[in-house]
């Protein structure tokens, strides 16, 4: 297979560099092409949120109190009358943005952390490593709470939240890369011209770790989303009147049996967001894995 | 030959590796000196430990157990191994380069060519990186690689073996060092594409008066090289001398085993000559020679005793009871 393609190039002519190589891989997943498709669409939406809504999310109309969808109201309306479908299209902005922001920093924090503990060893190492695996053993949803309930509610919080328990999986993986990169002999011929100890590990060591990193951050970000979402739903994260979605299923979750629609939708957008995200990280690992690739 | 000056001295070089089953002794009392412009060869089997000897005088050993527990490395009047870490540094790629055994996996697999190569200029020369680009297309072409500039922006997996084993010697030799040690530059490469790289190194050498040290398991590759030879057996040094010297009248019996099993051009012969039996365990080392188990001419005080060095003079040594007739080096 790979033939081909080498042949296919030297046909065409095209210059091989990683990216292309990339390219090509993670062109042949249709999942993750409808996944990264979806993902543009979700990114306009969250900037575009208050442009694209039909209605103000908090345009109160007694008037028309838990209407199924309509012409009219495309998602419905809920117990005060405002419109479902702005409020869950403003929600997008929220949730990716506290999706994003967390694991940016914990990726950046985790992989720092990753990246020196594996390169200097030794009791170092063992003490991060420790510290990591009695973060990891607590379930993740649970030290959530825990530290919310220690911070208080509220998104910001629900941030932090989401980096402390997030951090050791960075820390982890990036580890795991650096102790392998470490003893490579490219590593070694580098140290035999001179390089100084920071240039193996940020121009050396850290790219090599870079695929592993970019899969687990899309992974991550549908973890976080749901998190967040969950924090909210229980009340600890996001305040009414925020359209956050975990919020407004829990304000739906009485209207249950009665308006199905209320519940519905905030929880789709959270199912097909999640969705997005995982199967966008399932094509960048199959595209970025390298023991997939030719090398 | 002799009034050259000894560019590095190597004395009593003992390497251990502290591993979790014991201690192995990778380089054990190991000596030599390589004059300025010549080239030494160190001949030996897989684990003599040849390698090993390259990296103590690099200093390469963090993230191993591997450390050097005795001896001197004398590098322009300086003992390198009492240098620290960030002296060596600025030896390292400057002052004594190295090239490795696997042209494959010594190049980084995600920086371009251009950029792994100027790493050296940038690290050691005070140069920006307009000028440290022009000094990488210099050396590149000084290699012979075709199409220079764009391989300069293109990534090691888009180069054959040959084309990055070139890359490897034009990283090394990028700074003009004044040691080169090349580990094995040949041996993962095609029997053509040897006789080029070879013929490369030969060529560099002679312009820019580089001393060589040439680590490989091929004693034609010696013979065509070098001018001074070292065999190292089980970590240690079996033989030393001239190339030809060596060649003409081998002194140890390891070395004449070597030599009888280069097979002939045009001699047809039913079966090679091979050393009987196999390389020691390093754990289970015999308690003389460490060569008399296989050794044909092995006598009792063989089995009883390790044999000293014996100098006969103008560099050939020899480690062996039968050249007890030579004066004895403590």
């Amino acid at each position: 297979m790979e033939k081909t393609a080498l042949m296919n190039q030297a046909e065409s002519g095209d210059i091989r560099t990683p990216f292309s190589v990339f390219w090509k891989k993670f062109k042949k997943q249709k999942t993750g092409v409808v996944a990264a498709v979806f993902f543009v669409i979700l990114v306009f939406v969250a900037i575009f949120c208050y442009q694209l809504a039909p209605y103000g999310i908090n345009e109160y109309d007694y008037s028309s109190v838990m209407q199924p969808p309509s012409a009219k109201h495309w998602f419905g309306t809920d117990e005060f009358g405002r419109d479902l479908f702005s409020r869950v299209l403003c929600g997008t902005r929220i949730s990716l943005s506290v999706g994003f922001l967390s694991v940016t920093i914990v990726a950046i924090v985790g992989s720092f952390i990753g990246l020196f503990s594996g390169y200097i060893g030794g009791w170092f190492d063992t003490i991060i490593m420790s510290l990591s695996d009695v973060l990891y053993a607590f379930p993740g949803l649970i030290l959530a709470i825990a530290i919310v309930a220690i911070l208080g509610p509220g998104l910001t919080n629900v941030v932090i939240a989401i980096i402390v328990f997030r951090i050791p999986i960075f820390a982890r993986i990036v580890r795991g890369n650096t102790l392998n990169l470490k003893n490579s002999v490219y590593i070694q011929a580098a140290r035999s011209l001179g390089a100084s100890p920071a240039r193996i590990l940020f121009v050396h060591i850290l790219p090599g770790a870079l695929p592993s990193v970019i899969v687990q951050y899309s992974i991550s970000i549908s973890g976080s989303i749901m998190t967040s979402a969950s924090l909210s739903f229980l009340g600890m994260g996001a305040k009414a009147p925020t359209p956050e979605w975990g919020l407004l299923l829990s304000n739906a979750r009485i209207y249950i049996f009665t308006s199905l629609h209320y519940a519905m939708f905030p929880g789709l957008a959270i199912f097909l967001t999640v969705l997005c995200f995982n199967l966008l990280g399932d094509a960048l690992r199959s595209a970025l894995d390298p023991k997939l690739s030719e090398m | 030959m002799t009034d050259r000056k000894n560019i590095l001295e190597v004395k009593n070089l003992s390497t251990y590796f502290f591993t979790d089953n014991g201690v192995v002794r990778a380089v054990e009392n190991l000596s030599f000196k390589l004059q300025e412009g010549s080239t030494l060869g160190i001949v030996g089997e897989s684990g003599s430990g040849k390698s090993v000897t390259a990296l103590s005088i690099m200093g390469l050993f963090k993230g191993t157990t591997g450390r050097v527990v005795e001896g001197e490395i004398i590098f322009e009047g300086k003992d390198l191994l009492k240098l620290s870490e960030e002296e060596r540094r600025g030896i390292r790629g400057k002052d004594i380069s190295m090239i490795f055994q696997e042209p494959m996996t010594s190049l980084n697999p995600v920086l371009k060519i251009g950029e792994q190569i100027s790493e050296a200029i940038i690290e050691h020369q005070n140069v920006g990186k307009s000028e440290a680009m022009e000094q990488v297309v210099q050396i590149l072409k000084d290699t012979g690689l075709p199409r220079v500039e764009s391989i300069v922006n293109e990534y090691p997996f888009q180069l054959s073996g040959g084309q990055r084993q070139r890359v490897m010697i034009a990283i090394a030799l990028v700074c003009r060092p004044k040691i080169l040690i090349a580990d094995e530059p040949t041996t993962a490469l095609d029997v053509t594409i040897q006789a080029q790289i070879l013929d490369l190194m030969r060529r560099l050498k002679e312009r820019s008066g580089t001393s060589i040290i040439f680590i490989t398991h091929s004693l034609g590759v010696v013979a065509e090289m070098c001018d001074e030879v070292l065999v190292m057996y089980c970590s240690r040094a079996m033989e030393t001398g001239n190339v030809k010297d060596v060649f003409k009248d081998p002194l140890h019996p390891y070395t004449r085993g070597l030599m009888a099993s280069i097979p002939k051009l045009g001699e047809r012969v039913e079966e090679l000559y091979t050393i009987p039996g196999n390389v020691p365990n390093p754990r289970f080392m015999p308690k003389g020679c460490k060569f008399a188990p296989r050794c044909s001419e092995a006598m009792d005080i063989c089995h009883e005793e390790e044999p000293p060095f014996f100098d006969f003079g103008g560099g050939r040594t020899s480690r062996c009871w039968l050249c007890s007739n030579g004066r004895e080096v403590k």
